[in-house]
């Protein structure tokens, strides 16, 4: 077990060094180098050849991605903190520390000061949805799983397949129009202030409804197969024929067995509500974390770009290994030595 | 009434045996038929663009500009640019119906294969490909679209490379899986036994076992890539302007929403009816195909 966990808790580390030198790599291809984005626009073309010289900018990309590793750990300064470069870049927490994501260019904030905030936002957005969607998700997919192509089950099926078609933008611009502009009864913003007007409350309404509509329909869907295939075990009709009433079968014995793989569903659904939420928290103007991938990434501001990928993947893997851990907990027949 | 009893009964027996070929199966799923209904409404759209008699779709009408409600001359209004919105979200079915599959084949072929190699060769094939595999799939979908064509720019080119690598690996992992149960099968040893070369093997005995499900992979595929190219298009990174793109066009026109709702309801309708072709058409053609 304790070897399950080292080999597993290494293999994450890995996969977070290479998806951050993937994105490394991948924003090499931006135009405008970094000593640019530090100095803004007005910055004569001589000033900035000098910083990136300064930055040693023009370094081969595995040196560059070494450095930055190195300001990650603590290892080494971080560069633009450096006064001989004149940017006045001064973070709080000093320029060497354990987990220093390095200066936000487009922010003109040590990325440490944005992300975490933007981050709690987004997980209030995406906690909320999430325990929405477990429930729903839930007994939909209980329900049309019971009796496999029964009226029921195509009904809800249905119903389920028409709500994953919807995309975030498109329920936003249904929700909007409904309950913004039709009958205005909810805030089409959700600025996380009242100066709309509105209280706080209210401004979670649409943004999650959106976040559920996308979402839902696809676990439950999960759930259902999972169901079917322990509706169609021995067990179920001995239960069955040992003369056992329904509700007994379905809440003794189906239930708890269906729930095992599903779980695991349900915690890789944290990986792609991040993906949601970019489009919601831009349809709503939510100061969130999507937003911040999406303004980073347009901007070529690395340094958030990198702190904001190495987040998302990091909470993928580790609902991934709480994924594998619960399934191991869940199913006695699944253990590894 | 007897006598007319028996032919009825060859004539189902005959419906039967050619409902026993796969495609054929589909039409008796009702929802697979509204798929296809849908999805074969705006390929039909999309190809008769040329000939409808439509309004051009990238051209200002000045007159409605002020005036941007489904009229004679503009069935479903006009853009904030005064341009035909019917005329837009049909050219822009030619554009999503062109980009999305010709991605999601590049993504099938490159996942297949990777497929084919880890679960038919196993041992360090295996595991290079699937560590691989992990790390694109750790990161959420969207954000390895955002940053590709944040940084390589938004084209049909650089839309198909950025759906291969998001999907490409999990269509590995599906064929991987399929192979692994597939390749114990006694044909496979027989087709070994008889010498035949590998890439035989792969293509000729494996690849058509693993049709069905792979088929309704790609149909899923297909709606997904629609809506990634739509929310692309909503966030500034879509195809670029004059090409209509539907995401596009919701976003040129959300700010109005208020004051113009349809310029917005009208794409995203679109697109959503589209998107439930497809999933549609896959969740009856998994249906039909059920082993």
């Amino acid at each position: 077990m304790v070897k399950f966990l080292l080999n597993r808790l290494a293999m994450m580390l890995l996969t977070m060094l290479c998806a951050s030198f993937l994105v490394f790599a991948v924003c090499e291809y931006t135009p405008g180098s970094v000593a640019r984005k530090s100095l803004g626009p007005f910055a004569t073309q001589q000033q900035v050849d000098l910083l990136t010289a300064k930055l040693k900018a023009n370094d081969p990309l595995v040196v560059r991605y070494g450095r930055w590793l190195g300001v990650l750990v603590g290892a080494i300064p971080d560069p633009l903190q450096d006064p001989s470069t004149g940017l006045n870049f001064k973070d709080p927490r000093g320029s060497q520390y354990f987990g220093n994501f390095g200066y936000s260019t487009l922010n003109k904030l040590p990325v440490n000061d944005v992300i975490w905030n933007r981050l709690g936002n987004t997980a209030i957005l995406a906690g909320l949805a999430f325990l929405l969607i477990v429930p729903l998700s839930i007994i939909f997919g209980i329900l049309s799983g019971l009796k496999e192509g029964g009226p029921l089950d195509r009904t809800l099926s249905v119903i389920c397949i028409t709500f994953t078609s919807i995309p975030e933008f498109a329920s936003g611009v249904f929700l909007v129009t409904l309950f913004v502009i039709l009958w205005p009864i909810l805030p089409g913003t959700s600025p996380l202030n009242s100066d709309g007007g509105w209280a706080i409350p209210y401004q979670f309404v649409l943004p999650v409804a959106v976040l559920v509509i996308y979402d839902f329909g696809y676990v439950a869907r999960m759930i259902r197969v999972s169901m079917i295939a322990v509706m169609e075990r021995p067990y179920i009709r001995t239960a069955v024929l040992k003369g056992m009433s329904t509700r007994r079968v379905i809440l003794g014995h189906a239930l708890r067995n269906a729930m095992i793989a599903p779980f695991t569903v349900l915690l890789l659904q944290i990986n792609f509500l991040i993906s949601g939420v970019v489009v919601t928290e831009l349809v709503f103007a939510y100061p969130g974390f999507g937003r911040l991938i999406l303004e980073a990434s347009l901007f070529g501001d690395i340094s958030t770009l990198e702190a904001a990928t190495l987040i998302t993947v990091a909470i993928a893997v580790v609902t991934q290994l709480l994924g594998d851990l619960g399934y191991m907990l869940l199913d006695p027949r699944i253990r590894v030595r | 009434m007897a006598a007319l009893d028996i032919p009825d009964a060859v004539q189902v027996a005959r419906i039967k045996r050619q409902a026993r070929s796969n495609w054929m199966r589909i039409f008796y799923s009702r929802t697979a038929l509204i798929g296809l209904f849908l999805v074969t409404f705006w390929v039909a759209a999309a190809l008769l663009a040329p000939v409808l008699p439509l309004p051009s779709p990238t051209d200002s009408d000045v007159m409605a500009m002020g005036n941007p409600y489904p009229s004679a001359a503009h069935w479903l209004g006009t853009d904030i640019l005064g341009r035909d919105i019917l005329a837009r979200l049909i050219f822009g079915a030619r554009t999503v119906l062109s980009v999305a599959p010709l991605s999601v084949a590049v993504a099938m072929i490159v996942g297949i294969t990777m497929g084919m190699l880890a679960g038919y060769y196993g041992g360090w094939i295996d595991t290079v490909i699937s560590r691989f595999s992990d790390i694109i799939l750790a990161f959420p979908v969207l954000v390895i679209y955002v940053i590709l064509i944040a940084n390589i720019g938004p084209s049909v080119t650089n839309i198909v490379i950025a759906t291969t690598i998001a999907s490409a690996p999990g269509i590995g992992r599906i064929t991987r899986g399929l192979v692994l149960g597939l390749k114990e099968q006694e044909y496979i040893a027989a087709a070994r036994l008889r010498a035949e070369n590998t890439l035989y093997i792969m293509l000729v005995e494996l690849l058509p076992n693993c049709r069905s499900m792979l088929i309704v992979d790609a149909c899923l595929r297909i709606g997904y890539t629609i809506i990634t190219i739509g929310i692309l298009g909503f966030l500034g990174l879509g195809l670029p302007p004059p090409n209509p793109d539907w995401g596009g066009m919701v976003k040129e026109s959300v700010t109005v929403l208020n004051v113009w709702p349809l310029m917005s309801l009208i794409p995203s309708a679109a697109l959503v009816s589209l998107v439930l072709g497809f999933n549609l058409l896959a969740d009856g053609m998994r249906e039909a195909w059920k082993p």
